[in-house]
């Protein structure tokens, strides 16, 4: 027996709904994917366990990208959620991350030649950072204003100020470390 | 290039083809795995905040708090125009209440916190209003309910409606016990492997040779495991050599050994000129040996043809006795065998019964008491406050077949494994006491006596008698309990340090810290110094583990009114260490080496070697 017309058709509408949101869906991740990736990699070494945590966050993303889609700023609550969803899996990892700065050795550090090895090395100065500290910094470095990096991260505005004050003389402080100290000229190819 | 142009240089990042064909695939994962999941009905959101956190809120506070709440954090928050403090139900539970109360007194959160702690929580807290800065404090919270103990860190923010004058602070609260108790433990591991544990008795320094202590250890474990054989080889010319020619024949024995004995079968150096080789194969052990044997007596050293005699004992592992019983069985048997056929190597089938072993030391100690074969030194030891000798520790020598003295730790060895010991600590006792009335009488000294003498009977009264006869000062002498056996007999231990230190003579500990010389013992013996093993002061300068171990003893002992003293003490360097640590005396080849009594002890003089007027400050 034939389904009725009605039932039919509220599948057939229910099916466009849905392919409607995937399209949307998947320029938005397009758009986004890549960095929310950079996001997570300054708050954690670990590449296997980013893919994992980015894939889930577009998952949870995705299932109610309905509402998602309205948002003020969708890109910064995908940011907010991934970052949640790295936590939760650092915490389950059992031991915590055994890099502390006490343990690095100093070898010889090359000057970065591409964007891609600057990004490197920025992602693991940040990772050397307070949890919280680095995540103001890493949100704050994808062009998020401080109104939002504090309704994301859940705390007061002046703390992320200060925070970024703060994540800068660290960061300052690092790259002196490893040896970054003299300017480069304006002109750098 | 500084951190500027990295930052730049980082946000010039484009995303490549590559990427962005990864970008692509991991979207239709994505989706796939969504419409997978859809179709079986599984929540894929998670613990994921369901409402905008990016759209309007009320106030910071209530946006801080509701942000707290969704990832399980605690939170308080004080008010200050209202004068109110208030907290979640979850802070409330982590301080070990019922969550019944948003109200809470600040006894409550000021008790919470651990004692240790609390100071540096307000200071941190006061200085974040201050500043008007946010501060993280990481601190012990001690739980009202059952007094367990939690770490926890806490994100202490100040509050302002307008972003210019305080209202009040919120502190978010996260247990972090388990990543606290993560990073302790990993320090705690760099710390232990970075001090390590120290190698015992590595090879000898000459020639690579194990040394005696490494080859007793090893053939105690042969002599329980075995089956195997021992060979003791003397060589002569080597005892009374100067140090560049003993060197020599060490090195020449070594490579003879080297070359005859087996792969896998350890030789070793057992004191001046006496070699031991453990055969693990108790079959060709006897030919092995004898080529051995052979082979040295055809050798020249410097131009001296080397006498080598020996001895081979063999074991069966089952035998009851020990590594050191065999090493007297070698070495008797190898003293019997050059006195009736020289140039022959002797060969025991197995260990000699206890009893003939027993009697043999008997009869060999008292033969060398009864030819007055043995002969006084005295050491300087230098006190560290003063940088003045205002000691001698006095030594014993054994003198050889040629009247020459000889170090005696295998005689000591010997006598320490049945009463003879006794005797020769009496015998060390009268004679070192004669020297020292005949003398002036101006420095102090210590007498070596062994546990086991110290609980045989009628000990006190033979030293005070001894003390009288000889006129001697007690507030002079020091004994010094060594550790090489076991003090048998604690209470007559106790009974007789009390007689001697009431007429004013102190009691040493000698090798604290190795062997028997234990902490029971500081407890249970009226105990006025400890002498550290020199094992703790000969790697002072390298050692971490050396310099945290003498520094606790030191602590230790000042704590219990025991001064320190320090042995082996090899060059200026480890003078100043030691005094900088605050031990009391050090003696060793740095301040001076053992001299023959009684030519130091008769006039001894306040020495000042140019090492010991360097050590000055």
């Amino acid at each position: 027996m034939p389904n009725p017309p009605a039932a039919e058709e509220e599948a057939g509408a229910e099916k466009l709904r849905q392919a409607a949101l995937d399209a949307t869906f998947t320029g938005f991740f397009t758009r986004n994917h890549l960095d929310v990736e950079v996001f997570l990699q300054r708050l954690e070494a670990d590449r296997g366990m980013i893919e994992d945590v980015t894939q889930e966050a577009f998952m949870a993303i995705r299932a109610k990208w309905e509402d998602v889609q309205h948002y003020e700023d969708p890109r910064a609550y995908v940011m907010g959620a991934a970052r949640n969803i790295l936590r939760r899996h650092q915490k389950q990892r059992g031991r915590t991350p055994t890099l502390f700065i006490d343990d690095l050795s100093l070898p010889e550090i090359a000057a970065p030649a591409t964007p891609r090895e600057a990004a490197d090395r920025l992602a693991g100065w940040i990772q050397l950072l307070p949890p919280r500290m680095g995540e103001v910094m890493s949100l704050s470095r994808d062009g998020h204003p401080d109104r939002k990096i504090a309704l994301l991260l859940g705390i007061s505005h002046n703390t992320v100020r200060e925070y970024k004050v703060e994540a800068r003389r660290k960061l300052l402080q690092l790259a002196e470390d490893d040896g970054f100290t003299v300017p480069a000229g304006r002109r750098r190819k | 290039m500084n951190l500027d142009d990295i930052l730049e240089l980082a946000a010039a990042h484009q995303p490549s083809t590559l990427d962005r064909a990864r970008s692509r695939r991991a979207a239709e994962r994505v989706l796939r795995e969504h419409a997978k999941a859809t179709a079986e009905g599984r929540n894929l959101l998670g613990d994921l905040d369901v409402e905008d956190v990016l759209g309007p809120h009320a106030d910071e506070a209530s946006r801080i708090k509701r942000a707290a709440e969704s990832a399980q954090a605690g939170w308080v928050r004080w008010d200050a125009p209202a004068r109110e403090l208030t907290w979640s139900g979850e802070m409330s539970r982590m301080f070990g209440y019922p969550a019944v109360s948003t109200h809470v007194a600040m006894e409550v959160l000021r008790d919470g916190v651990h004692p240790e702690d609390r100071a540096r929580v307000r200071a941190e807290v006061a200085r974040g209003w201050a500043r008007r800065a946010p501060v993280e404090v990481t601190f012990r919270l001690l739980r009202a309910e059952d007094g367990t103990v939690r770490y926890v860190q806490c994100l202490v923010e100040l509050l302002s409606d307008d972003g210019e004058t305080p209202t009040g602070i919120i502190a978010t609260a996260h247990d972090v016990t388990r990543r606290e108790l993560d990073r302790q433990e990993h320090s705690r591991r760099r710390r232990r492997d970075r001090i390590g544990p120290v190698d015992p008795g590595g090879p000898h320094p000459v020639g690579g040779l194990a040394g005696r202590d490494c080859f007793l250890r090893a053939l105690d474990r042969a002599a329980r495991s075995g089956p195997g054989a021992l060979l003791v080889v003397a060589i002569e010319p080597a005892r009374a050599l100067p140090d560049e020619p003993a060197e020599q024949v060490i090195r020449t024995v070594s490579g003879v050994l080297g070359q005859i004995v087996p792969d896998g079968d350890l030789f070793g150096s057992l004191s001046p000129g006496e070699f031991g080789v453990l055969f693990r194969d108790a079959e060709t052990a006897a030919e092995t040996a004898a080529s051995v044997h052979h082979q040295l007596a055809l050798t020249t050293a410097g131009g001296m043809r080397l006498r080598a005699w020996g001895g081979l004992v063999a074991f069966t592992g089952e035998d009851p006795a020990s590594g050191h019983d065999l090493l007297l069985d070698a070495v008797w048997a190898g003293r019997e065998g050059r006195r009736k056929r020289p140039g022959v190597l002797s060969v025991l089938a197995g260990p000699r019964p206890a009893r003939a072993r027993t009697d043999a030391v008997r009869a060999e100690v008292g033969a060398v008491l009864r030819a007055n074969r043995l002969c006084l030194y005295a050491q300087p030891i230098l006190d560290l406050t003063l940088n003045e000798v205002t000691r001698h520790e006095i030594l014993l020598r054994v003198l050889d077949e040629a009247g020459r003295p000889q170090p005696p730790a295998a005689f000591l060895a010997m006598a320490e494994r049945g009463e003879e010991i006794v005797a020769v600590d009496r015998w060390v006792v009268e004679h070192s006491l004669a020297l020292i009335g005949r003398g002036p009488q101006t420095a102090r000294y210590q007498i070596n006596l062994s546990g086991r003498t110290l609980s045989s009977p009628g000990l006190a009264d033979f030293v005070l008698r001894t003390l009288d006869r000889h006129e001697v000062d007690p507030r002079a002498i020091t004994f010094e309990i060594t550790e090489s056996a076991a003090i048998d007999d604690l209470d007559a231990a106790a009974t007789f340090a009390e007689a001697v230190r009431n007429r004013g003579c102190e009691l040493a500990l000698d090798d604290f810290g190795t062997g028997y010389s234990s902490l029971l013992i500081l407890k249970r013996l009226p105990i006025d110094q400890v002498k550290i093993d020199g094992d703790f002061v000969a790697g002072l300068r390298e050692s971490e583990f050396d310099r945290i171990a003498v520094g606790a003893v030191v602590a230790m002992c000042r704590a219990l009114g025991i001064r320190t003293a320090a042995e082996f003490v090899g060059d200026a360097e480890t003078i100043d260490l030691l005094r900088g640590i605050g031990v009391d005396f050090a003696q060793g080849y740095a301040i001076e080496r053992p001299q023959p009594m009684p030519s130091p002890a008769a006039a001894p003089q306040p020495v000042a070697t140019p090492l010991c007027s360097r050590a000055i400050g």
